[in-house]
């Protein structure tokens, strides 16, 4: 069973929302690394006052946690854009 | 010998050979053979995807990185993470599409010119030989640590057990491996975190307090340290990390094993909530290491450094939580997570070999399914058998530098051609074949004058390209070229596909 019968291009808006999401992820996993090396000793300031767990820990998790979101919200979005692509597909052809 | 470790793996040795003999009554086809018939499911192939990215490396060596130097581990360990948002977004979907056996036949999908698909299989055949001799000689090296099996014996089996796997049971026993193995690296690193969380009573904090309150640099493991060198280092490094996985042809590869495009987005979704998971539980076992082994005598040797390296971090903390058993069933996960890898590029070769170079380029005008599967088992014996021979040659000598070779050039040359082919219609197949040509050897040389291979093997004092990595120059000029050589134009251009 293969879909490469179905359409080979995604739509216009999907491709803009697929290089933007891209690019997001990569400025803020860019931006965490060289924050290590600009701004090390805020990295290293604890989340709370005597606490023992650092801010560069957190962000660092917390780019987990984007990532993770973002996919999910991403495949959810695409499902609700195929389901929609589909529907209009069956009633275009009842139309007919 | 750990006589624990020995068994585990070899029940899990014997659970392979047993889904091997499955695959090879079901392999039917050619489809069968390289895509596993694309009846793989999309949670399947996804824990597949990320046992292909959870490998020994990113258990024993990022364990071993928090326990040295705290922070760094987690800089380190979101290189297993930090490709997928690319992969998820950009290709799952169009992969799916537009390919059906390999990486070269999406670009060729895109771009008809023989010469495309040339480039294509020349630097996949590149980045698998020499990630493929990476893994092994590791390979070798750490079945060597851990179960005390020689190193040459331990490559010669873990040879002919990958080259078993691919011959008779293809994808599906490829896969099916990496899934196994999958399934136990998880299960092991969730017992694993959970026993240290229960060791503290579940109090996080009090798991970082007292790591802090061992380690000799004290509240420094909180801080970043010392694995970033400098702004063009680490803008390389993560140009690399974000984008090198996108153009591994072993990995792009699985996206023609399931059957929609909707389950390759959700195969890559559920690699990354496996990835996701593994990098919170590390910090929990990097830390709890740091707590718990510090100052221990039983894993430490005379001079306080950790007994047999660093990299037996993950080990030693399982032993002290789990005893003997844990320390087997991680030791045998280890070995199972090389073998599984190593598959999977020895399929994705082969592939290469028999279906890019030989059915499409020298047999154009039509052969059998049966000539193609006999040429592309033939191919997995000759590669497999070429890199068991390479690995055992450069045994003695530091290899790390080859898979930062393969990952330099999947992101220098193999992902700008791909991602321009899939995203811009004006690029031509000359276009295509001169940037990613200029990409690859940008990359090489780069490599060789950087401090990998001019300093590290060659013995020079200072490099000529200041950067471990590359793709800081060797990317934008694969980009520059391509768009440049395809405005010039007047040759074949894109197919426009609608």
């Amino acid at each position: 069973m293969s879909d490469n019968n179905l359409p080979k291009e995604q739509p216009p808006e999907s491709t803009r929302l697929d290089i933007l999401a891209t690019l997001a992820i990569a400025v803020l996993y860019m931006a965490y690394t060289l924050s290590a090396i600009w701004a090390p000793d805020w990295l290293a300031s604890p989340v709370f006052a005597g606490g023992p767990i650092s801010l560069g820990l957190v962000l660092g998790l917390l780019l987990v946690v984007v990532i993770v979101i973002s996919a999910l919200a991403y495949d959810g979005l695409r499902r609700r854009q195929e389901k929609a692509a589909a529907l209009k597909s069956d009633l275009e052809g009842g139309a007919k | 010998m750990n006589t624990t470790a020995f068994i585990i793996f070899a029940l899990f040795v014997l659970l392979t050979l047993v889904i091997t003999t499955f695959a090879a009554r079901q392999m039917k086809s050619r489809s069968d053979f390289y895509t596993a018939g694309s009846n793989i499911t999309g949670f399947q192939n996804g824990l597949a995807f990320a046992g292909d990215f959870l490998s020994a490396a990113a258990l024993l060596g990022v364990a071993g990185l928090y326990y040295q130097a705290g922070l760094d581990g987690l800089f380190y360990g979101l290189g297993a993470l930090i490709g997928w948002p690319a992969l998820l977004f950009l290709l799952a979907d169009r992969l799916r599409r537009l390919g059906k056996f390999t990486l070269s036949d999406v670009l060729s999908a895109k771009l008809s010119h023989p010469g495309v698909r040339i480039f294509s299989a020349s630097a996949n055949l590149i980045v698998l030989v020499f990630y493929m001799i990476s893994q092994v000689v590791a390979a070798g090296l750490l079945v060597d640590l851990l179960l005390g099996i020689d190193f040459t014996a331990a490559t010669l089996l873990v040879g002919i057990l990958m080259i078993t796997y691919v011959v008779f049971g293809g994808m599906v026993a490829t896969t099916w491996v990496q899934i196994t193995k999958a399934a136990m690296l998880i299960f092991s690193t969730v017992v694993l975190a959970f026993l240290v969380l229960m060791h503290f009573d579940f109090d996080i904090q009090s798991i970082f307090s007292q790591a802090i309150e061992k380690h000799p640099s004290g509240e420094g493991i909180m801080a970043p340290g010392g694995l970033m060198t400098g702004t063009g280092a680490a803008i390389s490094l993560g140009l690399t990390l974000l984008f090198g996985p996108a153009g591994l042809p072993h990995i792009l590869m699985r996206f023609f094993t399931v059957p929609t495009a909707a389950e390759a987005r959700k195969s890559a979704l559920i690699a990354i909530l496996f990835i996701g998971m593994f990098c919170f539980l590390m910090v929990i076992i990097g830390y709890g290491a740091i707590a718990l082994l510090t100052g221990d005598p039983n894993y430490l040797d005379a001079d306080g450094n950790m007994i047999g390296g660093g990299n037996m971090v993950a080990l030693h903390l399982s032993n002290a939580l789990g005893g003997n058993i844990l320390l087997g069933f991680m030791s045998a996960v280890t070995f199972a997570t090389i073998l599984a890898v190593v598959a999977g590029i020895t399929l994705a070769a082969a592939a290469t070999v028999s279906h890019d170079i030989y059915a499409t380029l020298l047999k154009s005008d039509g052969q059998s399914e049966k000539q193609e599967l006999l040429v592309s088992r033939v191919a997995a014996v000759v590669f497999g058998g070429i890199c068991i021979c390479l690995s055992l040659m450069f045994q003695h000598q530091n290899v790390t530098f080859l898979s930062v070779f393969a990952f330099a050039i999947a992101a220098s040359a193999t992902f700008p051609v791909l991602v321009m082919s899939l995203f811009w219609d004006k690029l031509t197949a000359y276009g295509a074949i001169w940037g990613g040509s200029v990409g690859l050897v940008v990359a090489l040389v780069g490599l060789i004058l950087g401090p990998s291979i001019w300093v590290a093997v060659l013995g020079f004092e200072t490099p000529i390209f200041p950067y471990q990595y590359p793709t800081i120059v060797a990317m934008p000029s694969t980009f520059i070229v391509a768009w440049l050589v395809s405005k010039l134009g007047g040759v074949p251009a894109a197919k426009a596909l609608a």
